[in-house]
């Protein structure tokens, strides 16, 4: 089977497979491994085929949507799509939100000729920590059952990983494309806020919530997210701007880019893993040979930031959920509850200093990108996280890399740079100026054309199929 | 701020934040709550740098 949407293009073109080959072995796939990973929540076997009989008959005569046509894509269960109910991963969301039209998102996608496999898991409502009792299948990591995919968009970074689909929808709050990509050691990201939709998926925070595309390759992100992005005046927040060239800078080269390392609280932190440190330097270390320079920078207020889009994520999904957990909070997984409730504690005033911070912060940050064209840092301070370690305080105690750029809106990316001594995949984040993906995908693709960790597939195997 | 409130305090505030948000909570909950409130309020203090005390918030309001 083809690794990526950009090897199963050339296969389609060439007819080398066909999309129902293809769909119909990655929805078997999919199936086997649906109760060691719990990658989906509604997997959609007869929609899927009947899209990739229609993208087989249009390659026939001729007609080619583009880069998507034919490929196997998966949909967080978090985002509408009019021939599958939308969940949440929650027993509280009316089932009666997803009787609706397509999300804007999965319009795109199908009128790129993509075809939708199925609806992903994830943490409930994009937030907490997989709670058992809801009656909801616990996603797993597919490099070790026993640890975390992360979270949120987990379904859709077990199935990338274990080449389930192609390409998948995550959202991101704070993180939530970015952890399971890290965590699953696939490639994932969010791009400058309000360059995608978010028409059609359940809010958790509305200034802060991005969908991106997760997928093997930066070249495939690349490839999403220009089908994916575009002004939509069905979303208040959509910008209204000329798409930028996602696949501009592709050519492999860094030469002339200057990489900035911000140092504190980013790799000064108690609570760095070592293991991630010396991967993440690893591989700057390696775009360095390729030609970037790289400087060392500091980035004031990080954890003041951190702080801030924690109050800001808490506070808007409490003003959502606050009706819901007033009359049935016993539905609400615990940690989800727990999670939102925390908002209560805050007032109306820390609220708005969160907001001010947030000007202050963005101010910083964009001072300290007038000197380099990407920042690099860890992803996550640890590789995944088993089960068993959890704590419901864990994502209050341990440091985020990744909520900051939710607060300034900038793009951030996740991709491999390798593996820890327990077999968990390492990964880094590379952070660019507002509207500058193509700069971001250039470095992560340089990247990927000089290492095959994004090609590696977890060995787990179930019974009738291996990876 | 932890240091600073004892524990009756505490569960008279979060006692009355419950009641203004009519927020029911099992045991469990209301423990975590309790034993996490100075802890948040420690966190939400950190908002309070010096340098966003004449800075607007990046909140942004048409009235078209």
């Amino acid at each position: 089977m083809p690794l990526t949407i950009e090897e199963a293009a050339g296969w389609l073109r060439s007819g080398k497979i066909t999309s129902q080959e293809l769909t119909a072995a990655l929805l078997a796939r999919a199936h086997a491994y649906q109760d060691t990973v719990g990658a989906f929540i509604t997997l959609m076997d007869e929609s899927a085929l009947a899209e990739a009989k229609a993208a087989d008959t249009n390659f026939a005569a001729g007609i080619d949507k583009g880069p998507l046509q034919g490929i196997p894509i998966g949909v967080k269960d978090i985002i509408a799509t009019i021939d599958a109910p939308s969940t949440a991963n929650s027993n509280v969301l009316d089932p009666a939100w997803g009787n609706r039209e397509d999300a804007t998102v999965v319009k795109k996608l199908r009128q790129a000729g993509a075809v939708i496999v199925g609806k992903l898991s994830l943490n409930e409502f994009a937030i907490g920590w997989p709670d058992p009792t809801t009656g909801f299948r616990v996603p797993r990591n597919p490099w070790n059952v026993a640890h975390s995919p992360g979270g949120s968009s987990s379904g859709t970074g077990i199935a990338v990983a274990l080449g389930l689909i192609l390409g998948g929808l995550g959202t991101d709050t704070g993180g939530s494309i970015r952890f399971p990509a890290a965590f699953c050691g696939i490639s994932g990201i969010k791009q400058t806020f309000g360059l995608v939709s978010k028409e059609g998926c359940v809010p958790l925070g509305y200034s802060l919530d991005h969908i991106g595309p997760m997928a093997r390759s930066v070249y495939d992100c690349a490839v999403m997210l220009q089908v994916l992005a575009g002004y939509d005046p069905l979303d208040p927040c959509s910008l209204n701007v000329a798409v930028p060239e996602m696949l501009a800078g592709l050519d492999g080269s860094v030469e002339g880019l200057t990489i900035g390392l911000p140092i504190p609280y980013f790799f000064d932190n108690p609570a760095l893993d070592p293991e991630v440190k010396a991967g993440v330097l690893g591989a700057v270390d390696l775009l360095k040979e390729a030609g970037a320079k790289v400087v060392e920078v500091a980035l004031s207020y990080a954890e003041e930031g951190s702080i801030a889009q924690r109050v800001t994520m808490f506070s808007e999904a409490f003003a959502y959920h606050e009706g819901d957990l007033q009359t049935k909070p016993e539905i609400y997984g615990r940690y989800t509850r727990r999670s939102i409730r925390e908002a209560a504690l805050y007032t109306g005033a820390d609220y708005v200093q969160a907001q001010r911070v947030r000007s202050v912060i963005k101010q910083k940050l964009a001072g300290v990108m007038q000197g380099v064209d990407v920042l690099v840092m860890p992803t996550a301070a640890s590789p995944a996280p088993s089960f068993a370690d959890f704590e419901t305080n864990s994502t209050k105690d341990v440091p985020s890399f990744c909520g900051l750029f939710n607060l300034t809106g900038s793009p951030a990316m996740s991709i491999p740079v390798g593996f820890s001594s327990r077999g968990l995949p390492l990964s880094m984040q590379i952070v660019g100026k507002p509207l500058a993906e193509s700069t971001v995908f250039k470095v992560g693709h340089a990247y990927q054309q000089r290492t095959n960790w994004h090609l590696k597939v977890p060995e787990l195997t179930v019974e009738g199929v291996s990876a | 701020m932890s240091e600073e409130m004892d524990r009756e305090s505490i569960i008279k505030a979060v006692d009355e934040i419950l009641r203004t948000h009519n927020l029911p909570v099992d045991k469990e909950d209301y423990e975590w709550m309790v034993n996490n409130y100075p802890k948040i309020r420690e966190m939400v203090g950190k908002l309070r740098i010096p340098e966003a005390r004449y800075v607007s918030p990046a909140l942004v309001f048409s009235p078209l």
